[in-house]
């Protein structure tokens, strides 16, 4: 290429102020051009420098749930539940909003202390009260995940509808069940309620694949108890 | 030329501005009549390519233009300086105008090297699943199950979350028990499409709504080489199911093929 344009550049008898301006001029187009590529990479550089999150932690961005694999210079790949690979370019990442379902369990218990020692009250439930510094000590965890879901319950789906507060003795009943699988107790409280009853649950696990492969259970679980007079055989 | 341009300087801007209209007018009757000299000659093919004229079209544009620009240079007798003035903002223009084309360029160059995906990969790509033909310079072609082709922008690539369905199965990090790929190898060469998608069911007897879903499954086991899983996903108004469909990548056109059919299969069993 080099010796090509030289090449010309004698036969011709270009100037170097001709070959300067020509190659200015390409390497703005070039430049602008690659701005995209050099998002991607900055982006990839600043995630690893700042770390709102690393490797095995799950993270929600864009409607995609899962698992982070990999966190590459160009491209972060999350695993999903249902075992398929996104592929995030890093640039996204800089822009969207982001949740880190993992937690560092020692810097929350700190922060809790804290809390407790200037008397502010507690306005965050980011774990569970039954974690305490010796269950820390005990299972030598630095990590949990605290997972949020929505549901939506069509509790008219019956006549007479199915009441608010037998959906709410269901569900008790189902978290307790799970609260071996989990590790931790699960979290429930209802939000609005516009033709379907929303219904938020937090599932506290020491690790994100429990959640991958007890959810399901989990959900399917709430639905047959709620739904049990949808059962054809009782 | 130098004897032109330097005849130039006895112009008077009269006479400057008639030789600039007149050659104008010169310059484009020839494109004109070379224009039709040249279609005249290409229709008395068989087969005129309609490309090959389109692209004469807009050679003959540009070589008139850049001979009207030199006229304008001769008949006022444009310095130097003026030149490069001009070439320099015409410089600027074209690059700022062709940096779509070079983003897209470089894109291209760019998905080559890092491959997020390869050829004939099942891929899901701004809104659009299908399994990737090409990635040429400027567009990434994908041919979706419904057979049609997509092109996508490289440059659009760069900010989309791509899902790529294809799985090496001889990875062995630490997702492999979970992805339970060692009872997998036996089945599958090396890499599997693990295609999945979203399904709603109506909300009823959930017993029987597992029945017939798994019925479905158990009869397309032989078509994919594989059963289909699924697991409830969500609940809203409906049920919504995951369905994760594994084929061999060697036998990609088994899912291309029956994907549909085993939808409408789905489909049919609930409504």
């Amino acid at each position: 290429m080099y010796f090509i344009g030289f090449g010309l550049a004698y036969i011709f008898q270009i100037g170097p102020e001709f070959i300067l301006g020509l190659s200015t001029v390409f390497a703005t187009a070039i430049g602008f051009a690659s701005t995209s590529v050099a998002a991607n990479i900055v982006g990839g550089l600043y995630i690893i420098l700042t770390r709102p999150f690393g490797v095995g932690d799950f993270i929600s961005t864009q409607d995609k749930e899962g698992i982070v694999q990999e966190i590459g210079l160009n491209f972060t790949r999350i695993m999903q539940i249902d075992k398929t690979t996104v592929t995030i370019p890093n640039s996204n990442l800089l822009n969207a909003s982001l949740e880190n379902y993992t937690l560092n369990l020692a810097e929350e218990i700190k922060k809790r202390e804290v809390k407790s020692q200037f008397k502010i009250k507690e306005y965050s439930i980011a774990i569970p009260e039954s974690v305490t510094k010796s269950i820390y000590d005990t299972f030598e965890q630095d990590e949990i995940v605290r997972y949020s879901s929505m549901i939506q319950l069509k509790l008219n789906v019956t006549d007479p509808s199915i009441p608010l507060n037998f959906a709410k003795r269901s569900i008790m009943e189902v978290c307790d069940e799970f609260k071996d699988v989990f590790g931790y107790p699960i979290r429930f409280y209802f939000g609005r309620h516009v033709f379907r009853q929303d219904t938020y649950f937090v599932i506290t696990t020491a690790n994100p694949y429990t959640i991958f492969n007890n959810y399901p259970l989990f959900l399917e679980k709430i639905v047959r108890k709620i739904f049990m007079n949808l059962q054809e055989t009782k | 030329m130098m004897t032109i341009s330097q005849s130039g300087l006895n112009f008077n801007p009269i006479i400057s501005i008639a030789i600039f209209i007149v050659g104008t007018g010169i310059v484009i009757l020839c494109q004109i009549l070379l224009l039709r000299l040249i279609k005249s000659y290409v229709t008395r093919m068989d087969k005129p390519p309609l490309d090959v004229i389109n692209g004469i079209n807009i050679l003959t544009k540009f070589i008139s233009m850049i001979a009207i620009l030199y006229l304008f240079i001769l008949a006022f007798n444009a310095s130097i300086e003026n030149i490069i003035i001009v070439s320099a903002i015409l410089g600027s223009i074209i690059s700022f105008g062709s940096a779509q084309a070079i983003q897209n360029f470089i894109a291209g160059l760019y998905i080559v090297f890092t491959a997020p995906f390869g050829i004939m990969d099942f891929i899901s790509l701004d809104g659009k699943e299908g399994f990737v033909q090409e990635i040429s310079l400027n567009y990434t072609k994908i041919k979706t199950i419904d057979n049609t082709y997509h092109f996508i922008p490289n440059k659009k690539i760069l900010s989309t979350n791509i899902i790529n369905y294809n799985n090496k199965i001889d990875k062995k990090d630490k997702n492999s028990e979970f992805l339970s790929f060692d009872n997998l190898q036996k089945l599958f060469s090396t890499e599997i499409i693990n295609y999945s998608f979203l399904w709603g069911v109506p909300l009823g007897d959930y017993d029987s709504i597992v029945n017939k879903i798994e019925k479905v499954c158990v009869k397309y086991e032989s078509t994919f080489g594989n059963q289909p899983e699924f697991f409830l996903f969500n609940v809203s108004h409906r049920l919504q199911f995951k369905f994760m469909v594994k084929v061999d990548n060697k036998e990609s056109e088994r899912l291309e093929n029956n994907l549909t059919d085993f939808r409408d299969e789905l489909a049919l069993q609930f409504h």
